[in-house]
Formats: C-alpha cells, structure tokens, sequence
C-alpha cells in the first residue's frame, strides 16, 4: 500500500519535469502504470484509503484512477463519491489529463453523471468539467450534445450557457489532426488532444452535430435570447452539403423555428444567408413556405394578411409543428414591432394615433381603448424592447409616447467597451486560426494545391501571393481553392 | 351629345387608360403641327381617348389623319371610337369605298415593289436592293405592318455604302421600335447608329435624333435620370425636321427639364440645366418649365409644385409621358419637401400644410410615408406638431458601421473556420442513396414546445 501510494504521487515531480518532452515521457509512462495497477486484485481493496492520500488538484491523473475504480465498484459510500467526484471534476490539472482519456470518459459516462447527481448539479458539474478541460470550448465532443440535449429536456439551461455560448469550430475526426505536436504541449490546440484516439469523444456524425446547434437554439429561445437562438440556428440551416444534397429534418425545423425567431429578433422576414447550400436552399424555399409567407405579411403594414396567414394554416399543421408557443409570442410581437417602427419616424405621439395607426395580430384590428396601449407601451418599456416614456401632460392633454432619442447612439465608453471586447474576440481566434493553418498546411491537399499554384505562377496568371498558404487571409480567392481542395480530397 | 361621351369615358376609364377632364392649354392644331410622320396619329388618338374636352375634335382629326395615310387599320380603329363618343358626327361612317379602294391599292403597291425588289436582287446592284428595301419597309411602315417594315429595314443594313445610309437604317429601326414599344431594342440600333467620329457632318445632325430616342427608350424604362442627361445633350442648332418623327423641340424641353426635376438636386439642376446653353435655346417654347426649375433652384418649392400642377393636363396627354406623371410629380414633390426641411432643423406641421398640404391627403401622412421609405431624415413630434430633421451624426455613423464590420468579420472568421472542419471531418451532409429528408429525428429526443418562460 505504502508502496503504491508513493507511485502514485510520483507524477508529475514538481521541478523535474522542465519540458514538454520529458513531460510527455513521464506521462505515458505513469499512465500505463496505472494501467497495470488498476487491472491488480488489491487495488480496488486499497482505493478507498488511496484516494484519502492524493490531491485532485496536483495528482489529478493517479486520482482519476482511483476514483474511476471507486465509482465502478459497489461498496463505496454514495455520499462520499459524489464529493470526490464533485471536487475532482472543479480541480483537476487539464494538462495530466489529457493523457488519461479513457478513464476519464468512463468517469463521465458509467454510470452517467446524470443519473447519479440531482440534473441541475450534474449539469453544472458537466459543463464545469469539459470546460476545464478546453476552456476555449472550441470543440465538440459527444458530451456536448448529451450535455445540451439533458439540460434542455431538464430545463436547467442557466448553468450549460457557459458552453453554448463558445463557438465551435472543430470536430473530431479533421483530417489531418494527428499531431506532431506533443500532448504536454500547452500550445496544443484543444483539437490537438480531444479526438476520439484519445477517447475524449465519440465520433460523431453530421445528425449530431445538427442536433447540437438546435438544442442550442432551443435553448436559446427558452432564455429569449433571441440573437443567440437566431445565430445558433441559422448554424443548423446553413449546414455545408455536397453535390446539392437534401436538407435533413432537423434543419427544415430548424428552418421555421429560425424565420420565427427571426421576426421576434428584428420584425423582418429574415433573409437566408449566401453560404446556405443550394440543395437546402431548395428544401427551405419549399418545405418553408408557410412560415416564409407568414414572415412577409408580418412585414406588411396591416394585421390582416398576417393573421389570414396563420389562420390558414390548420390546427393539425400547427400541432406538428410544435411551434405553438413560439407562434404566440410572434403574434404578440406584431404590434409590438408596428410600435417600434414609429420611433424611426416620430419623436413623439399620442397614445391614441398610436392606437388608430397599429393593430393586434390577434384581431386585426386597433386595440379598443388608449388604456389598453398604454398597457402594451408601458410593458414594452419594462420588457426593455422600446426606449420611451409615456407621459401624461400637466395641461391634461392627450398622453403621449416620448421615444427616447438618440437611443440608438453609442456613448463614448459603451463603444470603446464593444470594440474592446470584439477585437478581444478576434483575436482569442488567433490560436484556433493557427491550429487551422497548421492542419491544412500538414495536409497532403495543401501540397497539390501548392504546386497548382507555383504552376499557374510560371504561366504568369498568378491570382497575387498566396504561396503562404496563410488561412488568415479571409475573404480571398486562395481560401476558397484550398477548401474546395479539401473537398476533393 | 354629353351621353355618348360618358358613355366612351366609362369604357375607357375600364379598359384602364388615363382619363383627363380638365381642358388642357395648348391649342390642339399648333400642337400637332410640331410633328411629323406617324406620330401625328399616335398624339391625335391618345389625347382622342384621354381628353374629356378635346375628345371629338382629336378624333376626328385623328380621322383626317388616317384617311390621308394608307393604314387601314387606325382608320377602322378611329371610326370605332368616335362612333361611341360621336355616333351623329358625319363622319362616324365608315368609308366603305375608300377602304376597299386604299386596300386594293395597298396590295398592289406590295407586290409591285416585291417584284421590283426581285428584279433588283437579279441584277446585283447593290445601291438598287437597298433602295428597293427600302422602299418596300417605308410601304410597310405606312400600311402599319410593322413588323415586316424593321425586317427590310433591318435587309438594308449589307448594303449601306455611306454613312448617311448607315444613319438611316438605324433611324428608320428606331422609328419603328418606339412605335412598336421595344424599348431595349431601341438601344442597339442606336449603338450601330455611332460613327467613331469619322463623319462628324453625319453625327452632328443626327445627334439629336440619338439623344431624343435614347431619352424616350430610357423614360419608358423608368431610368429617369439617364434619360434626363439624354434630353439635356440634345443640340438645339439641328432643325427639328430631325426628330420631329418622335417628338418636337417643345418635348425635348419637357421631358429633360420634368425629368431633371425629378432626380438632381439644385446644385445640378442649376449647371446642368439652367446655365445649359443648348437646352435653354429648347426652354425658350416652354417657359413655364423654366420657371419651375428657377423656382425650385432658390427654393421656391410650393411655386414650383404650383406651375407642375397647372400643367399637369398637358402631360397627361403626352403620348410618352402620360404613364409617368405621377411617378415624376410625386418624386419632384418628395423632393421639395426634403429640400424644404434642409435648412432647418425644425418646422411645424401647419406651416408644411400651408407650403405643400393638399386636402386630399394631411401633410403628415406624407411625411411619415417619406420617412419610413426613407427619402427623408426626420422625425414627427406628434404632440407639438413638429417636424424635426435629424442631423445625422458623422461620428456615431462611423462607429456604429465599425462595429457593425468588426462584428460580422468575427462572425465570418468563425463561420470559415468551422466550415473548414466540417469539411475536414468529412461531417457535411452526403447524398443517401435514397435522396430525401434522410435523417430523422433520434427516437429517444421529441423536441417539445415547451413553455417559453421568462428568462
């Protein structure tokens, strides 16, 4: 027992391990010494002691071992492991586990955190742990969607918005990800380690990947965030195809819930961006066609040929849709957003030709009483959509709706801040773009293409550089060829 | 003599063309003088059809028109309107005898020219086959087979020897396009009409003929600024036997000086109109359009919009602009408005009422429908009567678009990315073998409608 213990607490050896090189050496060979001990008779009689004796935080791969093995025995008390297991997944070193995959999915997946933790923790716990071990959230793993999906159907949305609010750029299986690059390496892109070799994932295939950007946008909606939801599920619609194939089902319904959402967001029909494919470009145009045709009368001026649109539209269409709610608030929405539009052309109006001048798309027709307005304007105002105030004159005129002005004009700081925090943004892109490059430039792709271009060079019809190959360059033509290459290839 | 008219305008108001009451100002034979060719009877009819007061006196000069001609068909087709605006006029019968008569000579003329044309053909001579084109497409013309006119027209193009007959065939095809209403056929014959500055003679006295017709074939695409700069290049030295085919010098004034109305702003109006040397020698006709845009130019707005107003008649009854005088008077009057408001920074409802309101529609409406459109940068205070313009704020414009760049270029930036590996990951969607909605939904997840709760 003494004996195992000190081999446990071997690794990492604060001070010795100076490089990545010796690092990884160590590493690996710590990890096929908990192999080996772990397949020993004793072990499962010594973990409880053992795991009294090992720091999660700085032995954090020998105490994935033992928990791993506590978790899989019976015996151990319920109590005690959820704690272990609660202190491990919030303190583990990222760097130590990366190398111990296997027993880490295991940790996560048998039995399922969720059906040991009450939901709302193990989500927490979850999404703690797979952010610890890639804080950039850069890449999808099969938890992810679990994750989402559990979260979703469980309601406890508020602590997994830490992940979906990460873009995801990478999945598992690129080519070419195979690296030259050691896993000790901190510089290591998260899509250098988290691949299905290293067992942190399963591979997973496009459904998937769809059905995470739409549970997103679903939840998304559910917060009535609706730019997130709006941006998660064009996600889904635009989804790249090849040879004109079909759009799935999950993106037909993400299609309808996206043109909703869309109206909610900005009270126009939104418009599908160019990098939709053509194949489910055409699925939406026809598949789509009633909420389409719905977005555009909510455009219009008048309620009527709104509602005519919804109406005619049967029960049984609306009951598969599973739109209903979303539906509501749209209709709600629509004299919501006829009031918004005044503010581009008064500065102020009374309540009552706001009254006259909008209508309800429940009824179609203008609400009866200026009371009822206010109500609407007044909630407005509260919900934070519409910048104003209603007042009521001294004199005792007519009430009116002041719009604030200059609503939409930016204050110095708030500016600074927004481009502050954008330009932050882009550059946190900065390693992923490096990782891209690096990914592309090992592939044998890059190569063919690399001698396409020298050729056209010599033939004088260069396109301008792009010897560099260098994927930060967005927007020019060498991009487009190097991916259509990958396509190809 | 009232019913039958009401009866003709009940009929024409259905059938969908412009009825105008009014009795317009000009004097309906001096204005017809200043044309020449088919388009005599093209006015004549249109104002026949539109014009409540000079209805019967249009037809029947239309009649006169068409009897002096060789086109059987407009003689049937006027005879038919004015036996229902007319029926007890004289000259509401047909004239059987001359029909036949003008049919027979019609037919015979055709096949003498055919055969001369043949015979022209036998002998090669390449002057006479154009002649004999040539003759045969005017025929044709004149008997109204328009069709058959720009086929020979068309046949006369191998032979031309010299420029003059290269302008010609091109001035005959337009001729015919505009009557035939093709406008973008108009624009190719006028391209194959430029000489390359070898004959500048040719050019010179052609250049009207080209700047007229590119001005029309442009109005009737709704290009009103293009075809404002054609009207404005005509030159006025050229006699107006020219163009006077398509449309007089009166026109020409008309046309360039409502158009530039309609789409330059003062600065331009005042160079390239008023200080236009050649287009103010076409003005001098047209005074009143002059004034207009003198009135406009010093912001003389509602003046301006009041001299409009008191032509708009005449232009109702113009054969090229009466589809787009409302187009043109609703974009001058926007116009008006927003240059009226410029120099202010606010200005109250009644005082735009008194400037520009009309009783059938409250100035604020306008307004409001300028707004949302946006023509104009301003807001209504409902509540004071106020029309405040919005200054718009450099600064802030720049930063909000910075923004709006930085924002969408990290979008992209990511959007690349992870297309980029998807295709790397060989994760995009695939041809199945049975191509469909392929992917259903897993069993185990039913994506409900929940409640959406307040967040």
């Amino acid at each position: 027992m003494e004996e195992t213990l000190a081999t446990l607490v071997a690794f990492p050896l604060a001070g010795i391990l100076r490089d990545n090189e010796e690092y990884h050496k160590a590493a690996q060979v710590h990890t096929k010494t908990l192999t080996k001990l772990s397949s020993d008779a004793k072990w499962a009689s010594q973990a409880p002691q053992l795991i009294e004796q090992l720091d999660p935080a700085t032995h954090s791969l020998s105490y994935l071992y033992v928990l791993q093995t506590l978790k899989s025995t019976n015996g151990y008390p319920l109590d005690d492991l959820l704690l272990k297991l609660t202190t491990f997944f919030t303190s583990f070193d990222a760097r130590q586990i990366r190398y111990g995959g296997k027993a880490f999915a295991k940790l996560l997946a048998q039995p399922r955190l969720q059906d040991l933790f009450p939901a709302s923790i193990a989500v927490e716990l979850i999404t703690t742990a797979l952010l610890r071990l890639d804080p950039t959230g850069s890449v999808l793993t099969s938890y992810h969607t679990d994750l989402v999906r559990f979260a979703y159907m469980t309601n406890n949305i508020e602590p997994v918005l830490l992940i979906i609010e990460k873009s995801i750029v990478f999945y598992p299986g690129m080519k070419g990800s195979t690296n030259t690059r050691l896993l000790s390496d901190l510089e290591l892109p998260p899509s250098g380690f988290i691949t299905v070799e290293n067992d942190f994932t399963k591979p997973l295939d496009n459904k998937e990947i769809l059905e995470h950007d739409l549970l997103r946008g679903l939840c998304f909606i559910q917060r009535r965030s609706w730019q997130q939801a709006f941006d998660a599920l064009e996600r889904v619609i635009t989804f790249p195809s090849r040879d004109n194939t079909n759009a799935s089902k999950i993106m037909v319904e993400a299609y309808s819930k996206w043109v909703l959402v869309g109206l909610l967001l900005s009270g126009k029909a939104p418009v599908l961006p160019p990098t939709t494919p053509t194949g489910s470009r055409k699925v939406h145009d026809i598949m789509g066609k009633p909420y389409y045709s719905l977005a555009q009368a909510f455009e219009k001026r008048t309620a009527e040929s709104f509602k005519a649109e919804y109406e005619g539209l049967s029960q049984t269409f609306w009951d598969e849709e599973k739109n209903v709610s979303l539906l509501k608030l749209v209709i709600e929405h629509y004299q919501k957003w006829q009031i918004l539009n005044l503010r581009h052309v008064y500065s102020k109006i009374s309540l009552e030709q706001i009254r006259t001048r909008t209508q309800s798309g429940e009824t179609a027709a203008p609400l009866g009483t200026v009371q009822e307005i206010e109500t609407l304007v007044k909630g407005m105002i509260n919900e934070g959509i519409l910048q104003g105030e209603v007042v009521h004159p001294e004199s005792g005129g007519p009430a009116y709706l002041a719009f604030s002005s200059g609503a939409d004009d930016l204050t110095e700081e708030e500016f600074t801040r927004r481009m502050v925090a954008t330009a932050q943004r882009i550059k946190a892109l900065g390693p992923v773009v490096r990782a891209t490059n690096e990914r592309l430039t090992s592939n044998k792709d890059y190569l063919k293409w690399l001698a396409q271009q020298k050729k056209q060079e010599q033939h004088g019809q260069s396109q301008g550089g792009g010897a560099g190959g260098d994927v930060t360059g967005f927007g020019e033509v060498e991009d487009e060829d190097l991916m259509t290459g990958i396509v190809a290839g | 003599m009232a019913d039958p008219l009401l009866e003709f305008f009940t009929q024409m108001d259905m059938q969908g063309s412009v009825v105008v009451k009014d009795a317009p100002k000009f004097d309906l034979d001096l204005y017809i003088q200043n044309y020449r060719g088919r388009t005599k009877f093209d006015r004549l009819l249109l104002i026949g059809r539109s014009s409540v007061k000079l209805c019967v006196e249009a037809l029947k000069a239309a009649l006169a028109e068409a009897k002096r001609g060789r086109d059987t068909q407009r003689y049937r087709e006027v005879v038919e309107y004015l036996r229902i605006a007319a029926p007890n006029d004289p000259d509401a019968v047909y004239d059987k005898k001359w029909l036949e008569r003008q049919k027979l000579a019609n037919h015979e003329e055709t096949q003498r020219l055919l055969s001369e044309l043949k015979g022209y053909k036998n002998n090669l001579v390449k002057e006479s086959i154009r002649m004999g084109n040539e003759d045969l497409a005017k025929h044709y013309e004149s008997i109204g087979d328009l069709n058959a006119a720009s086929e020979h027209y068309s046949k006369m193009r191998p032979d031309v020897s010299t420029a003059k007959h290269l302008i010609d065939v091109g001035k005959h095809l337009v001729r015919v396009a505009i009557q035939k209403r093709e406008w973008n056929m108009v624009f190719p014959h006028l391209t194959k009409m430029s000489l390359g500055g070898q004959y500048p003679e040719e050019e010179r006295s052609s250049q009207p003929f080209i700047r007229v017709a590119t001005g029309i074939a442009l109005l009737g695409q709704d290009k009103y600024n293009e075809a404002a700069l054609a009207f404005l290049d005509a030159d006025p030295a050229v006699p107006s036997k020219a163009y006077n085919e398509l449309a007089s010098r009166n026109d020409i004034a008309v046309y360039g000086g409502l158009l530039a109305l309609a789409t330059m702003d003062r600065k331009e109006l005042q160079a390239m109109v008023l200080e236009n040397q050649n287009f103010r020698t076409f003005l001098e006709p047209e005074p009143h359009i002059r004034r207009a845009v003198t009135m406009f130019v010093n912001g003389r707005y509602s003046a301006c919009i009041e001299i409009l107003e008191g032509y708009r008649t005449d232009y109702l009854l113009d054969i090229y602009l009466q589809k787009h005088v409302s187009k043109i008077y609703a974009k001058i009057r926007s116009k008006c408005v927003v240059q009226y408001l410029i120099p202010f920074s606010c200005v109250s409802l009644d005082t735009l009422e008194k400037a520009f309101g009309s009783p059938e529609r409250p100035i604020e409406e306008e307004l409001a429908g300028m707004i949302e459109e946006e023509v104009l940068e301003a807001k209504i205070d409902g509540i004071e009567r106020l029309v405040n313009t919005v200054k718009i704020d450099p600064r802030a414009q720049m930063q909000a678009s910075a923004l709006v760049s930085a924002e969408n270029y990290e979008k992209q930036a990511i959007e690349r990315l992870r297309r980029m590996a998807i295709a790397a990951a060989d994760l995009e969607l695939m041809p199945t073998k049975k191509q469909g909605l392929h992917h259903q939904l897993g069993g185990d997840l039913a994506f409900g409608d929940q409640e959406i709760v307040m967040g």
